[in-house]
């Protein structure tokens, strides 16, 4: 590794009260709950939630690395020959666990991803490294903080979103990375490796396309709570992603073939804004119970960013970086970079494409890049004439009430 | 046909008797326990008033907090909806009500409606006291007054002084040290009138007010919050009769309305 | 039994309007009018109406002698491909019924299978191997229904691979295709028999079928150093050559042969415009010989899984420069030609006929790619220009090696010949264009252009996004993975769009 070390590390803090740690079980319990209600489960939607459910206690075949976001390529960490996963964490008692290392307005994604970092027996502590993507200011800070406890290597990422200007940095910062985790896995990476893990990779966002594409048409097919749950399990389950492929072609397959027998006539939304990490389905959760559609979203979590494939037509080692980095960094959603064209460029088109009647934007409180976003993008549809709510929460489950009168009125005004 | 339109709020639930000409009765009462205990009777208050019997009501329209937890109902609408619904039928003299300012013991709306009386926008204060009817109920027990007695002495305030905090409990501590440095209970109840409609002023630019504003819910019944209101937004508020009805008319109203969008579970 | 041939024959003047250039002209700008227009009708029928307009037009005009003589050299033995098969192909394509289509294009394979089997059957025995005689409209028609047959079935990297391997084996071996008998081919051979050493003479560029009257060029496509010649003259640089090497002089005198062969140039400009119009660049990306071979180190490239050298702005920018300059002192000292004195030489310097062409790679590239590494040609000598030519050659030579070998198509950014075409890009009937509001900025379309082009990717907020250098590889197209975010179209009409893998 190149990366300068600190000279200030401090003793990692752990808070491992189990008190804490039952709230956190009770939040995914209920979450569970919650989701037997749905109707038009597929018969085989067990496996995907067992796979989420039981990742920290996953079985670790390999040397593991934790990936805190999108930007962070798996398939790098596939081509050494280890495993993946997605330590994000969504669950509102973690918030609680994280608020005991820091306090203030800090993102609840942070304090709960803390929360967890601070528990020994949690997910992210089975990894044996992990990357920090320096996104958002909060994240930078988060990597600082992380670094007391495992190997992280930050991310660092560029200001602009200007693929001509930063392409090849951003391809050396991935070179450094490919560097820190084979010194992890102890396997280099090697051509016809990452070669591979590309694939897989683009399998994987070929399904999720797939199943963006049966719901549109379906939209009764399958709840977007349970495509999230779809998603999330290759995401977040250091599992490798071998054995979902199958079972997910076969969900989706599933869902292909649905028929409704009635005609559909809730409203079709398009969800947009901050990633709603499992257990915290809350958002999508109020918006279908209170009877719409959400047929798309551009969420990171969801069957957006997801879907797009790192391809080039070349092979050399460059070139597949390279095409990672299209993929992860310069076609991202997120806002935390200068400008949102991107993220305002995919509403337009879905709600276009899907034939929306309407947006729901879900702006994570406490979220500075989205907060400055809100404004802009409510002028912006309300210029080209089209419905937006704003729903502003943050994990916790308390204010579910508010949140669903928002959304009935705003039903209310489309029809 | 008799419809009746209830409206189930976190403190009082409400009742109109609405035949699709007239309002037959209107009645208020301080909630029960339990929502539904309240609906059945708020509901039947109402039909007494009126003279009816509870079988000639053809249609019952339930809005509020404890809409889904009355227990009954043939429709179920937010309050929102209901908001604009009754504003715009009950009309004002000045013009047609282009805005709605609803002000309750516990939260605070603004809807933007559309030329076609349609609602556009709206915004919600749900989640802080500050700005609701709540924020005065506190700082008037705090002055051991009564509502009505803190209105009046708002009235009569001649000296204006600002209050620095915008929390409801930081304010009180900032009425008692009010109270010590010897300002009168007049002027702090005008300062305490000034800060909510501060709060509920910049509520409304941001959804872009326009005549005329129709000033709903219970906190319209405050005389002096209304002239704060008016001076503070630069236009003409119009109260209309019996404002904190207003909403329950409107989910009358919703019942003589071709089918609309209820939840699933409605 | 040689139907085709028989039925083009027996049409004869009534086939010269498919020839026409002209003809096609119009029909294109009629298709690409109509593009937008809500009216079904008017776009299904205004088009052919146009066409038929014009080939009136055009067969009634064959009659005046003057003017027949001026449509003849805007002919082009490729039209009727145009017309027949490639036009139709496009607009039919995605339509249940193509593959009702395709037996069309199958029956002029046939056809073209069925001609050179008459024409081999009545070569006289023991002539020895003179290779496939066939005139050159039937040849056309045959390959490009060649090339329309396996479209459907080959992806569309593949089937640009086929395209131009077709394209290279006929520029470079090109001749044997197109002689109509054994005693043409003599006598082509023999206007060849003697090559000066100093001079290249004019004789060398003379094709196998040689036409006094019509010129014919392709826009980008080397050329009289093929291995005997094809129908083709050679590049739209060896056209402006011989434009700057009229004698003016004697024009502006009246000099009758010097008039006719400024009418022929002419002709063969004009025509050749008129193609850079129809298709821009498209040439250089899909036919141009030189980039095949060049293209051959590239795919070398790609074998060993190297990976390739991206083009700053300022060698774009070199590059570009350096080819203007090149070609326009080429085309300078090109002028200078009828000035030469006895010896050749103009002001005590000793200048070619060809100045540009001496220069060029394909002088060294062509005949090795078409007869072997014996026939590789010495680079010129010191006594041309004071060493210039041959510093010139040699310095262009490594360059083009380089540029193919490392980043891909630089050296299209160099070359004159293409350059010509550059203008057509932005206005020309086939287009590039872009839907931003799909656009996620990815910049994959960038990484793979072989020529380096920003703008593609960059525009975010019109729908046209043509270049000078662009020619039409449509990997752009190929491989961005939002639906319908880039698309190609021709006349208007979409013929390419980008999708998900």
């Amino acid at each position: 590794m190149t990366r300068p070390e600190s000279p200030y590390r401090l003793p990692p803090r752990w808070t491992d009260r189990p008190a804490l740690l039952r709230k956190q079980q009770a939040v995914i319990a209920e979450q569970q709950r919650r989701l037997q209600e749905l109707p038009a489960r597929p018969p085989t939607i067990g496996f995907f939630e067992q796979r989420l459910i039981s990742a920290p206690t996953a079985p670790k075949r390999a040397p593991r690395i934790g990936l805190l976001c999108q930007f962070a390529p798996p398939e790098l960490v596939w081509a050494a020959g280890g495993e993946a996963v997605r330590f994000d964490c969504g669950n509102s008692a973690a918030v609680m666990a994280g608020e005991e290392l820091v306090t203030g307005d800090i993102c609840p994604l942070v304090k709960a991803t803390l929360g967890q970092v601070a528990s020994p027996a949690a997910l992210p502590n089975s990894c044996d490294a992990w990357i920090v993507p320096a996104s958002c200011d909060a994240k930078k800070k988060l990597a600082e903080w992380l670094a007391d406890y495992k190997p992280v290597f930050p991310l660092p990422l560029p200001p602009t979103l200007d693929s001509a200007r930063y392409s090849t940095w951003v391809v050396s910062e991935f070179e450094r990375l490919a560097d820190f985790i084979a010194s992890i896995t102890h396997r280099r990476i090697r051509r016809q490796a990452l070669q591979a893990a590309l694939a897989l990779g683009n399998q994987r966002a070929a399904l999720i396309r797939r199943l963006h594409e049966a719901r549109l048409a379906q939209p009764g097919a399958m709840s977007l709570q349970d495509a999230f749950l779809l998603v999330q399990s290759s995401l977040f389950s250091p599992e490798p992603i071998e054995t979902w492929i199958p079972e997910a072609e076969m969900t989706i397959r599933h869902a292909e073939a649905f028929r409704a027998s009635r005609h559909r006539l809730r409203p079709r939304l398009v969800l947009t804004g901050a990633p709603i990490v499992w257990p915290n389905f809350k958002p999508i959760q109020v918006l279908e119970e209170c009877g719409a559609d959400v047929v798309s979203d551009t969420l990171c979590t969801g069957l957006q960013t997801c879907a797009d494939p790192a391809r080039t037509d070349e092979s050399s080692m460059n070139a597949l970086l390279r095409a990672l980095a299209a993929r992860s960094v310069f076609g991202s959603l997120c806002p935390c970079f200068t400008d949102a064209t991107n993220r305002f460029n995919r509403v337009l088109d879905l709600v276009e494409r899907t034939h929306a009647r309407g947006v729901v934007h879900y702006a994570l409180r406490l979220c500075q890049p989205f907060d400055l976003e809100t404004g802009r993008l409510e002028q912006l549809l309300k210029a080209r004439g089209i419905p937006l709510l704003t729903l502003r929460t943050d994990y916790s489950l308390e204010d579910t009430e508010q949140l669903r009168v928002r959304v009935e009125a705003f039903l209310e005004t489309l029809v | 046909m008799i419809a009746a339109g209830l409206d189930i709020g976190s403190t009082t639930s409400k009742a109109v008797l609405f035949d699709g000409e007239r309002i037959l009765a209107r009645a208020v009462i301080p909630n029960a326990i339990l929502p539904s205990e309240s609906a059945r009777d708020v509901l039947s208050l109402a039909c007494t008033q009126a003279g009816l019997d509870e079988e000639t009501i053809k249609a019952v329209a339930v809005t509020g907090y404890g809409r889904r937890l009355a227990g009954f109902g043939d429709l179920i609408i937010t309050e929102i909806r209901a908001s604009a619904l009754g504003a715009r039928f009950l009309g004002s003299p000045h013009g047609p009500i282009r805005t709605v300012l609803d002000l309750g013991g516990q939260d605070t709306k603004v809807i933007a409606l559309a030329d076609d009386g349609q609602v556009q926008d709206f915004a919600m204060n749900d989640k802080c006291a500050a700005g609701t009817g709540r924020f005065l109920e506190m700082l008037a027990r705090k002055l051991d007054c009564s509502m009505a007695e803190f209105i009046e002495a708002a009235l009569a305030s001649t000296a204006a002084i600002h209050m620095n905090a915008t929390c409801a409990v930081f304010a009180e501590s900032e009425v008692v040290s009010l109270l010590a440095r010897n300002v009168p209970k007049t002027d702090i109840a005008a300062a305490a009138h000034q800060a909510i409609a501060d709060r509920i002023a910049a509520m409304v630019r941001r959804i872009g007010a326009r005549e005329v504003l129709a000033f709903v819910g219970g906190g319209a019944l405050n005389r002096a919050l209304l002239a704060t209101l008016e001076e503070n937004l630069g236009i003409r508020l119009w109260v209309p009769e019996s404002p904190q009805t207003v909403v329950a008319l409107g989910a009358a109203l919703a019942a003589f309305q071709p089918l609309s969008l209820g939840s699933p579970r409605s | 039994m040689d139907p085709l041939n028989t039925l083009l024959q027996a049409a004869g003047v009534w086939i010269r309007p498919l020839q026409s250039l002209l003809v096609a002209l119009a029909t294109a700008l009629a298709l690409q009018g109509v593009a937008g227009s809500r009216s079904a009708a008017l776009r299904r029928l205004l088009p052919g109406a146009v066409f038929l307009v014009a080939a009136a037009i055009h067969w009634v005009a064959q009659r005046h002698p003057g003017w027949s003589l001026w449509l003849y050299r805007l002919e082009h033995p490729l039209v009727p491909a145009f017309f027949l098969l490639v036009l139709p192909a496009l607009l039919l394509h995605g339509h249940r019924l193509y593959p009702l289509f395709l037996l069309w294009p199958a029956s002029l394979l046939a056809g073209l299978v069925l001609h050179i089997r008459h024409q081999l059957l009545l070569q006289p025995p023991g002539s020895g191997f003179v290779g496939f005689p066939s005139a050159p409209v039937p040849l056309a028609l045959g390959l490009v229904a060649f090339l329309v047959l396996i479209h459907p079935v080959l992806p569309l990297r593949t089937w640009r691979v086929s395209v131009r391997l077709t394209a290279l084996v006929l520029l470079l071996w090109g001749g044997f295709l197109f002689r109509t008998s054994p005693a043409d081919f003599e006598r082509a051979m023999a206007r060849r028999a003697s090559p000066r050493n100093d001079l290249i003479a004019f004789s060398e560029t003379t094709p196998v079928l040689y036409d006094p009257e019509r010129l014919v060029y392709l826009p980008a496509a080397p050329c009289r150093f093929s291995a005997d010649g094809g129908y083709v003259q050679g590049c739209g640089m060896e056209l402006l050559q011989r434009l700057a090497q009229l004698d003016t002089r004697a024009i502006s005198s009246g000099a009758l042969s010097e008039r006719a062969l400024l009418a022929v140039a002419l002709g063969a400009l004009t025509s050749l415009s008129i193609a850079l119009f129809l298709a821009g660049r498209w040439w250089c990306g899909w036919v141009c010989p030189l980039a095949t071979l060049g293209d051959v180190l590239d795919a070398l490239r790609r074998r060993l899984h190297l990976p390739h050298v991206k083009t700053s702005p300022t060698a774009q920018r070199a590059a570009f420069w350096s080819g203007l300059s090149l070609g326009s002192f080429g085309l300078l000292m090109a002028a200078a030609v009828p000035r030469l004195d006895a010896q050749g030489r103009f002001l005590g310097c000793k200048i070619p006929l060809y100045p540009f062409c001496k220069i060029c790679p394909a002088q060294q590239i062509c005949p090795v790619a078409a007869r072997g590494p014996t026939a590789y040609p010495p680079l010129p000598g010191r006594e041309w220009l004071g060493g210039f030519f041959g510093v010139a050659a040699l310095a262009l030579l490594i360059f083009f090696v380089a540029a193919f070998a490392l980043s891909r198509r630089l050296f299209c950014r160099f070359c004159p010949m293409g350059l010509l075409g550059g203008p057509f890009n932005n206005g020309g009937l086939l287009a590039l264009r872009k839907r931003p509001v799909r656009c996620n900025r990815c910049g994959l379309c960038r990484d793979v252009c072989p020529v380096d082009i920003p703008t593609v990717a960059a525009e975010m907020k019109r729908s046209e996004v043509a270049h000078w250098s662009c020619h039409y590889c449509l990997k752009c197209v190929e491989w961005c993975p939002q639906p319908d975010c880039l698309r190609a179209e021709f006349a208007g009409r979409p013929i390419l769009r980008s999708h998900w893998p």
